[in-house]
Formats: structure tokens, sequence, C-alpha cells
């Protein structure tokens, strides 16, 4: 089997399991998944059952770490309470883990709980939001634009159809309005723009590669100098009509 | 997917069958009609205004003769060649014409291609109809006829004087670009903007194809990426179901030829039914205008701006670069085309020295020459013949790649004046080699009509405004730039994960 066919099995698996379990959504822990196989780098984590083993993977990822729960019948994360960022200690870590498992079931009783998800926070770095839908109209459908603020206020995103090339890529960011930003403003390094053009390049694959997809949304995506991490991902199914 | 040998072939057959929209050898019109009030009458009125000079054919049962032209009872009894049968009669008809055309293209083996005009199929959205609709493109296709529509527009072909529709107005002078048009009515408007110059310019053809319901602008546009006579494609669309395959077409076609987009629609909004972040944003407006981006095409968000962008790319030059130079006979003006260059993305070019020293020596003493670089305010004392030279001067200037000239005439300097000396200087300059892009921005209306006519006449294209010079220059310097060569990574798009 090539990388390409275990990529390609990488969303056969999670198609299927989402499909005979009658959701849309995928988690966190399951997008991560697929994302790794298409070469879209993702923060350092790992998926903790019990608050000991929270604290376990804190050690082992070092630094400050963020713990959101991995649960295929909560969406939104932040609004049930369960999700706890820049956790500085191990035990820190296990107290996280166990106010958001309870959290979780607060929000929602019998919610299928796979765990939670211990993170190493992301270096400072450029908020990028990147993703795509498919279209009816056009297929596969790149985004890529400026995160945070620039989203919420300016909009400041493009579109491209997917794939694109290296090229492609390069020109959809010098287009932003905000594209100073990625050239490091107020003495901040430039970000590492060939490691940020090949990871839309290969998020572009990834949804040429996934026609059952609705929507890829990575928001942020950090970028800097050393290089550009997935630190939320978000990704829904078509479902069936 | 690469195209196999039998879609290649079929592609071709597909390509000569197009060939007979726009050069059939034979027109029949089902529906010709002495009474103005029907479309039959109108079609063939234009048709025969426009000049067609291969074999017309009236087809009605009732008439010897319609408007001169010879009537027939039937399709059956027409002499041939008839390559082009349109359709000016109701939907409701149609199962006789699909048995006519069927008949005709067994026995007879000329028709080619229908344009049905008459609106009454899909576009209701009755089951009638979409029935209709289907018997005529199923019926023709079958009988190896392709359709044009139905609800169309039609076909208009200045070279080859071929006129299908019932527009009026439209200017019948053959030139290099063609209008290809989503909606009639959108098309019908460019049409006529067309002829807005003091002057007008030619047009290759006009194409709306109405319902789509057999030949669609996907086909048309690659029929165009290899018509020699389309020097340039102005592309209407809107909402558009097959909207990748479009582009993509299009795309082949900007590989070589300007393609120069309008599309409306451009206010709405995210999908409600999104769930993310990226799929709120992804607007389908959002999605086209980044397409337009990747593949070559230079949007437009104005109708003046899109058919003075064409005509621009028509009879221009292209620059071999960005850098302008604006010269005026007005201040205020002036300062008003700088901030349009801007808006455009555009900027000033710097002259030599030795353009500096010309300029200063023909200009008046108190003309302002490079305030900022690339921008010269002759003010209101120049006299006609230093508005030439000058005009000449940052043309001949190898740092400058395109000039945008100002005038406002006044009772010391007369326009006809200026556009006489202007006439005089510049084809030395053309046999000089300097064939640099020149746009002469005559301000305004009634007032400079006549000098803007003058030099249109002699070949000399005027614009009316600068925001409109500046909105084609922006576009005729992008798509230069976007075909120099390709950086070596543009041609890697193996579409595997390594």
């Amino acid at each position: 089997m090539t990388v390409r066919d275990v990529a390609l099995q990488a969303i056969d698996q999670v198609t299927s399991l989402c499909e005979q379990e009658g959701r849309v959504q995928l988690t966190e822990w399951e997008a991560y998944k697929v994302l790794r196989h298409w070469q879209i780098p993702v923060a350092p984590c790992y998926l903790a059952e019990t608050p000991g083993r929270a604290a376990e993977a804190a050690m082992q990822l070092g630094g400050k770490v963020a713990v959101k729960i991995v649960s295929p019948d909560i969406g939104h994360k932040t609004e049930a309470g369960c999700v706890k960022l820049g956790i500085s200690t191990p035990a820190d870590a296990a107290g996280a883990c166990a106010e958001v498992l309870a959290n979780a079931r607060l929000y929602r009783s019998g919610a299928r709980i796979d765990g939670v998800l211990v993170q190493q926070m992301a270096p400072p770095g450029v908020e990028i939001i990147a993703g795509g839908v498919q279209d009816p109209s056009f297929g596969p459908v790149l985004m890529a634009g400026l995160g945070g603020i620039f989203t919420e206020v300016m909009k400041d995103v493009a579109f491209r159809l997917a794939p694109v090339n290296v090229t492609q890529a390069e020109e959809m960011l010098r287009g932003l309005k905000g594209a100073a930003m990625l050239k490091g403003v107020r003495g901040k390094p430039p970000v590492d723009m060939d490691a940020l053009t090949q990871v839309l390049v290969n998020i572009s694959r990834l949804l040429e590669a996934w026609p059952q997809l609705k929507e890829l949304d990575l928001n942020p995506l950090i970028a800097s100098d050393r290089g550009v991490m997935a630190v939320d991902a978000l990704v829904t199914l078509q479902g069936r009509v | 997917m690469a195209p196999t040998a039998n879609t290649m072939a079929s592609g071709q057959k597909a390509a000569a069958q197009l060939e007979s929209m726009f050069r059939p050898r034979g027109i029949a019109i089902a529906g010709a009609s002495s009474d103005p009030t029907k479309p039959g009458h109108q079609v063939l009125n234009n048709l025969l205004e426009a000049g067609y000079a291969g074999h017309i054919a009236a087809i009605n049962p009732k008439a010897g003769s319609v408007l001169g032209v010879p009537s027939y009872p039937d399709l059956d009894s027409v002499p041939g060649p008839v390559e082009m049968l349109i359709l000016a009669v109701p939907a409701k008809s149609t199962p006789d014409m699909v048995q006519a055309v069927q008949r005709r293209a067994t026995q007879r083996k000329d028709l080619k291609v229908v344009v049905a005009i008459a609106g009454g199929f899909g576009e209701t959205g009755l089951e009638e109809g979409k029935l209709l609709q289907e018997q005529l493109v199923d019926g023709c296709r079958k009988a190896g006829v392709r359709v044009v529509g139905p609800n169309c527009v039609g076909i208009i072909d200045n070279r080859h004087r071929v006129d299908t529709t019932f527009l009026t107005g439209v200017h019948r002078r053959a030139g290099g670009v063609t209008l290809l048009s989503q909606s009639g009515a959108m098309g019908a408007w460019m049409a006529l903007e067309w002829g807005a110059q003091p002057v007008p310019v030619g047009l290759n053809k006009f194409i709306n194809l109405g319902n789509m319901a057999d030949v669609d602008m996907t086909e048309v546009m690659e029929y165009l990426a290899k018509d020699p006579s389309t020097k340039a494609v102005g592309l209407y669309v809107e909402g558009n179901p097959r909207a990748r395959a479009l582009l993509e077409a299009a795309e082949r076609v900007a590989e070589r030829k300007p393609v120069v987009v309008l599309k409306v629609g451009r206010t709405d909004q995210g999908s409600d039914a999104a769930m993310s972040h990226t799929g709120a944003l992804a607007g389908a407006d959002a999605i086209y205008d980044g397409a337009f981006r990747q593949y070559g095409l230079i949007r437009a968000l104005r109708v003046d701006d899109f058919i003075v962008t064409l005509q621009a790319f028509d009879k221009l030059p292209l620059p071999l670069g960005g850098r302008v130079s604006v010269l005026t006979n007005a201040g205020g003006p002036g300062v008003y085309t700088l901030d349009c260059l801007t808006d455009a993305g555009l900027s000033l070019g710097k002259f030599s020295h030795s353009t500096h020293a010309m300029l200063a020596a023909t200009l008046p003493a108190f003309a302002s020459i490079g305030h900022p670089d690339g921008h010269v305010d002759m003010t209101g004392g120049v006299s006609p013949r230093q508005i030439a030279q000058a005009v000449a001067s940052a043309l001949r200037d190898p740092g400058i790649d395109a000039v945008i000239h100002l005038f406002i005439p006044t009772r010391f300097t007369s326009a006809e004046e200026m556009a006489k000396e202007l006439l005089a200087l510049l084809p030395g300059l053309k046999r000089h080699s300097l064939d640099k892009p020149f746009f002469p921005v005559l301000l305004a209306g009634h007032g400079v009509e006549a000098a803007r006519r003058l030099l249109e006449e002699n070949g000399v294209l005027t614009f009316g405004s600068p925001d409109q010079a500046a909105a084609a220059l922006a576009a005729m310097v992008r798509f230069g730039v976007d075909r120099q060569p390709p950086a070596m990574d543009a041609a890697v798009d193996g579409g595997n994960v390594r």
C-alpha cells in the first residue's frame, strides 16, 4: 500500500464509522488522525481516559497544555465548559481532566465520552484559519485566511478550487488584505511560508479526496517561523440526504 | 481525466458542429412571418440586416415569400444546404419540428444545428415544459443535430453576418471580442453597451445559449479557445451548477487570450446551514472570486469597465510592464486619475533625464514635471501641439510602459485641434516600433464627442473617464504579468501525499 492508499483508508474508516453511528461530526481526535495521514501538522497531543493518564500526557508533552473533551455527542466543547487552556502542571492537567469529564456529563447526561485530549499549547504565532467545503457547483474548495479577529471582523479569507499547487497557495496568501502579518510585524520573525503553503496544498488534496465531506475547519492553525500546526479541527460530513 | 481517443474524436466532431453555429451554410427560419409582432419576423429582419450572404429560407405554410425571402411550407421542401434551423415557433410545436428535423437529417444530411428561441420549456419549471425540452434535445441529438437554447437570445457572428436574435441596435462591424452571456438580458445590455463608443468597436460574436439544454457555455468556451478570430472573451456568469467545468474551460482560453468576467450576486452571504466558520464564509461569490483569480480570469465589477477593458484588449498593444505615466492639462482631474490608478493597483513610472529635459523644453515654464514621478501637469495654458509633443516624449521613454493622457478643453485649447496634433504624431511613433498602449481620456460628454470621434475614426481608442482607463490598463498589466513564464514549482501537481 502506498502512503496515499493509507491516507485514503483513514478517510474511509472514519467516514464509515460516522455513517454507522448516524453522526455527521468527527471528534477532534478522529479529525487529527486523518489530518496526520495527509501531512497536515497538529499540535502534539494524547487521548487520556482518566485524570491519571492526563497527568502523564502533560508530563510527556512538557510546557503548557490544553485539555479538551473528546465525545461524539458534544460538538460545542467550549459552550459545554469542556475546554481548559494554559495548564502548567501534570497535577493541574489531572484536575482539568476531572473537571472537563464532569462538565461533559452535566452538559449531556449519557454522552459517549472517549476521553480528554491533552494537547501542547502551540508556540505564539499568527493565527490562520484554513479548511474548505464541498460546494455543489465547484466541488472541493480550499479556504485560507487570517484567523481570530481578522476572520470575525474583516472576513479576510480567500478561496481556491482544490487541489492547488504551491504557487497557487502562495498567491492565495499574498492576496490577503492582512498578508503583511505573515511577513512579521512589530519585530516578530516572518512566518515559515514554505511550511504554510505546503500545508494548504495538503489540505486541498485532502478535500479533493473526501467527497463525503461537508466542511473542514482548522481554526486556528498557528503559523510561526518554526512551522505550522493545527490546534483545533472541526470536520463535518454531509450525512445522508 | 485524460482525454481518450474516443472523446478526442467526439470533441472534434462537436467543434465542427459548433462551427455551424457561427458559420452555417444555409439558414432556414421556422415561423418566419410578415407580422412585425412575431419573433419570426424580427429574426428574419435581423438576418437580412446583418447581410448574411448564404442561402436564407423562410418556413411558413401560408406565405409565398416573407420580407422578400422565398418561403416554403415545411422544412422538407426547403432546398439545401440548410445547416442551421432557427425555431421561431411556440414550444408546443416541438414534436412536429423534431420529426421534421429527423427527416431532414436522414434524407438531406445537411442540418447541423437548431437554434430554439422560444420560451415555455425547462425554464418554466413545469412538467410540460421540461418534457418538451427533453423531446427537443433527445430528438435532435438522435439525428446528430445540436440544439442551441431553447429560451435563448441566440447568436450574432459579425464576421459571417449571422444574426439569429431579435435584438436591436447592435453594432455590426466585426472585431476581435466575443461576448458569451449566461443571461439573455444582460447579454443584450452588453451588446448594446458595446456600441457606446463615439465610433463603435467591432464585435466578433455574441452568444446566449438560454436553457443550455444541449450546447452549454463550457463547450462554447472550448470552441473559443481554438477560434483564431476571437482575440478576447467577455463572459457573463451567474449561479451555474456546472461552474467548475465552465471556469476550467475559461482557464484554457485565458492561457492565451484575455477573458474578462462579469458576475452578479457579489453581495450574497454565506450559507445559513453552515456548521463552521469556513462553511459560513464560503458564499458562492467568494468562491467564484477565488476561482477567477486562480484561473487568470479578469473580473470587472461594472458593465462599463467590462466593455471598455475588452475593447482595450482588442484595440491596444499589451503593456510590457506596469509603469504608467499620466499627462494632464488639468490639476484636479490629474490627482483624481492618480487615485484611480492606486485603486486599480497600478503605479507611476519614472521619466529618464532626457525625457524630463524634453518635456521641460516643450511645455510652458510653469508646467509641473515629475511631481510625483511619471506625472505631468501641463497646465491649462498648454497648446495642442505642446500636448502632442509631450505625449510623444512620454511614450518614447523606455521606463514608461503606458501613457494616460487626460484632457479638458478650454477656449484656448480646442479638443479637435489637440486630436489632430495627436494624430499627426502617433503614426510616427508606431513606425519607430514604440507600440505602447495609449489611453486618451477626453473629458467630458458631448463637448469632446467630435474630438473622440476624430481620434477613433483614425484607429485611436479613446476613453470617457480616468476610472475606465485605469480599469482597462490594470487588466492589461495583470494579463501580461500572469503570462510570464511560470516558476519551477508551478508544474508540480502530482496530487499525491508525499
